[in-house]
């Protein structure tokens, strides 16, 4: 029997912890959610222009999107819960077509329009999730569609956790699938594709453990399969392979830390495709709780990727390779991203404001550079919201 | 659908118990529920009836092939051995043989050396508790008076909330465990009751979830030669405390918020205040 008294650890907590374990806090369902929420989203994602120096022909605007989501969470019953997800996109500004080697022997962008005639778009996209809890697990499934005049998806998956070891340890394990159809606008006119399909499959597995009552560590797993018409329609003699193999592998370490009333959240992603991108991804927040309803989370991402086996800055005549691409998402890069958000809680109500700044960059990538696609992005992201619970 | 307020009141574990819960309408057996569950606690809890748990536990005092306890229970010892080790021995669950001294109604102060004998069966650390495994030495006795109450009014509470109750509260004789705010959203007014004057309030607690418990001098005590006695004894001295005149603490659950207090009225009033602060416990402390 351990009789030191654990320092560490406040009495609270350590008390708290030991009340948990009892039975009378045990009962089935107790993680079935209990109230109806209602979240609201309200985003702008504005990318900065692109230098004028850095675009051969058509527009130096970037895209700018206005995204609205609302969530509702609701019980059903006292094992069920059901969570319907809209969200709709206003896409306007314009997005490099392709590049052409400039006078200086650096890509240069070919933009889609001329300024003031760029794309607008809408996309529109609704799920739902039910959710069953049972005795320690609980399984779910999701159907949901994503519209664009251009672009439909339709993916569902189920998903299924179960916790055990005094529910400090919890396994996770997902299938989904999304069935994608493409149908290019103005394909005749610029010899697009004019209807091709795109099919996803995915399974992910994942580990959570408790390591203390303040210390979480998760890990996770996934692979996915891309399969059918992968290349972009609207991109200059833009062709990728018909199947792209991806994996991927997740830590999430959070700590809370008593003393100074924050928790800090470590994140690292590593990735890699059969296309030969390989990205690593660190990321670092902490939520800093200032009284009883206030937290304040400022974060940092670091981002870095290889490019594509058939990734080329731009097209040249002696290219031996069957596909090609200068898709500036498939180029090396590296990114930093920096954000501040704020959250203010009363009992039933809470609202958020947040902002991000996101710049990416050859000279970012953590392998050297030797040609920086010109399209690489930068941009700005302002969130305010608000949830409701009742 | 509006909800109104409904309330129960019933007597357990020797005190009165009041539920106050938002329903549509007055279900009996939403009530009935959460007074099952604090009577199937006080039956297997209680000192004085010869099947309960605890006095099966005593009747094997001083046998060396102990008892094997059920998955509740362990949980209560390894609860209570978490309380000893955080209050340095003074949350001590084996302490209940004093009450063989100790006669408030009496008005006499027991004898020192029948309280040194008593005091050679107290102890947590002298009990050897292996879950579920537990042998106690001759002439020791446990008693969940310090804790079931408490954890009766959390589990009430739990089962309410289960049976779909969202707003309401289960007062167990000032054990205060709550489900939900009012449905409008306001928190419960927990008044915490004046030492001095006990039937008033001298705080209000603003409440929207969690457990409160209280504890204070003026609970059961006795007065011999000017002097205040009160039935909270230190284990470790076998006398009543002195220097805390009420506790009150508000904790995720009542039980953690009883321990709480039951400890700084032990630790006295300087040492009780910086334990609560240094504990990370939502407190109020009165000194006498």
């Amino acid at each position: 029997m351990k009789k030191s008294k654990q320092n560490n650890q406040t009495a609270l907590a350590a008390l708290t912890a030991s009340a948990m374990a009892l039975p009378a806090f045990q009962t089935q369902a107790a993680t079935a959610p209990t109230e109806n929420v209602v979240s609201y989203r309200s985003s702008n994602y504005s990318e900065d222009n692109v230098p004028a120096s850095s675009v051969a022909t058509g527009s130096t605007d970037r895209y700018d999107i206005d995204i609205q989501q609302l969530s509702l969470l609701a019980p059903v019953g006292k094992n069920f819960s059901l969570k319907f997800d809209a969200l709709t996109e206003k896409l306007s500004g314009a997005s490099p077509l392709g590049t052409q080697q400039g006078p200086d022997g650096k890509p240069q962008l070919v933009m889609s329009g001329a300024s003031g005639t760029g794309i607008k778009e809408d996309r529109d996209d609704y799920s739902a999730h039910g959710t069953y809890y049972g005795d320690g697990y609980s399984t779910g499934l999701t159907y949901g569609q994503s519209t664009e005049n251009d672009y439909k998806a339709t993916y569902y998956g189920v998903d299924w956790e179960v916790e055990f070891n005094n529910k400090n340890t919890a396994f996770q394990i997902a299938v989904s699938q999304s069935d994608d159809k493409l149908s290019p606008t103005d394909a005749v006119l610029y010899g697009r594709v004019q209807s091709a399909e795109k099919e996803t499959q995915s399974i992910s597995i994942g580990l959570s453990q408790v390591i203390s009552k303040t210390k979480i560590i998760q890990f996770g797993l996934s692979a996915t399969e891309d399969s059918g018409y992968l290349s972009d329609p609207y991109k200059t003699s833009d062709l990728r392979p018909s199947t792209r193999n991806r994996v991927t592998a997740t830590t999430r370490y959070r700590s809370f830390s008593n003393s100074s009333n924050a928790a800090m959240h470590l994140d690292y992603r590593y990735y890699s495709d059969d296309w030969e991108v390989t990205s690593h991804t660190l990321g670092f927040a902490w939520h800093q709780n200032m009284g009883s309803s206030f937290v304040l989370i400022p974060s940092l991402r670091y981002y870095t990727q290889t490019e594509a086996s058939f990734y080329e800055p731009y097209q040249t005549a002696g290219n031996t390779n069957p596909y090609y691409s200068s898709d500036y998402r498939l180029s090396p890069y590296g990114a930093i991203s920096a954000g501040l958000k704020f959250v203010h809680s009363f009992q039933h109500f809470s609202y958020t404001a947040s902002i991000e700044r996101y710049e990416s960059s050859g000279d970012y990538s953590f392998d050297k550079v030797a040609v920086e696609h010109p399209g690489l992005v930068n941009f700005t992201r302002i969130t305010i919201g608000f949830d409701v619970k009742f | 659908m509006s909800l109104k307020l409904f309330t129960h009141m019933f007597k357990v574990m020797g005190g009165p118990a009041e539920l106050q819960l938002y329903l549509q309408n007055n279900d009996a057996a939403v009530f009935q529920l959460a007074e099952n569950e604090a009577r199937r606690l006080e039956n297997k809890y209680s000192r004085y009836l010869n099947n309960s748990v605890t006095s099966n536990i005593n009747a094997c005092a001083g046998k060396s092939e102990g008892i094997d306890l059920d998955k509740e229970t362990a949980a209560l010892l390894n609860y209570a051995d978490i309380a000893w080790q955080q209050s340095d021995g003074l949350f001590d669950i084996t302490s209940g043989v004093l009450r063989k001294a100790w006669d408030f109604k009496s008005n006499q102060l027991p004898k020192q050396k029948q309280l040194n004998e008593l005091l050679k069966n107290i102890g947590w650390d002298k009990l050897n508790w292996n879950a579920p495994h537990l042998t106690l030495p001759a002439n020791m006795e446990l008693d969940f008076g310090g804790i079931v109450k408490e954890y009766a009014a959390d589990a009430m509470t739990a089962i309410l909330r289960n049976a779909g109750v969202q707003h309401g509260l289960v007062d167990l004789a000032g054990d205060i465990g709550i489900i939900g705010p009012h449905p409008d959203g306001t928190p419960w007014k927990i008044g915490i009751r004046n030492p001095e004057k006990t039937q008033t309030a001298i705080a209000t607690l603003d409440a929207y979830n969690g457990g409160i418990a209280s504890s204070g001098n003026y609970e059961r005590f006795m007065i011999v030669n000017g002097s205040r006695y009160c039935h909270i004894l230190n284990p470790k001295t076998g006398w009543p405390v002195n220097g805390v005149a009420a506790a009150s603490v508000h904790a995720s659950t009542c039980m953690v918020a009883g321990t709480a207090t039951t400890t700084a009225m032990l630790l006295g009033a300087a040492k009780g205040r910086s334990w609560l602060e240094e504990g990370g416990f939502n407190h109020l402390l009165l000194e006498e």
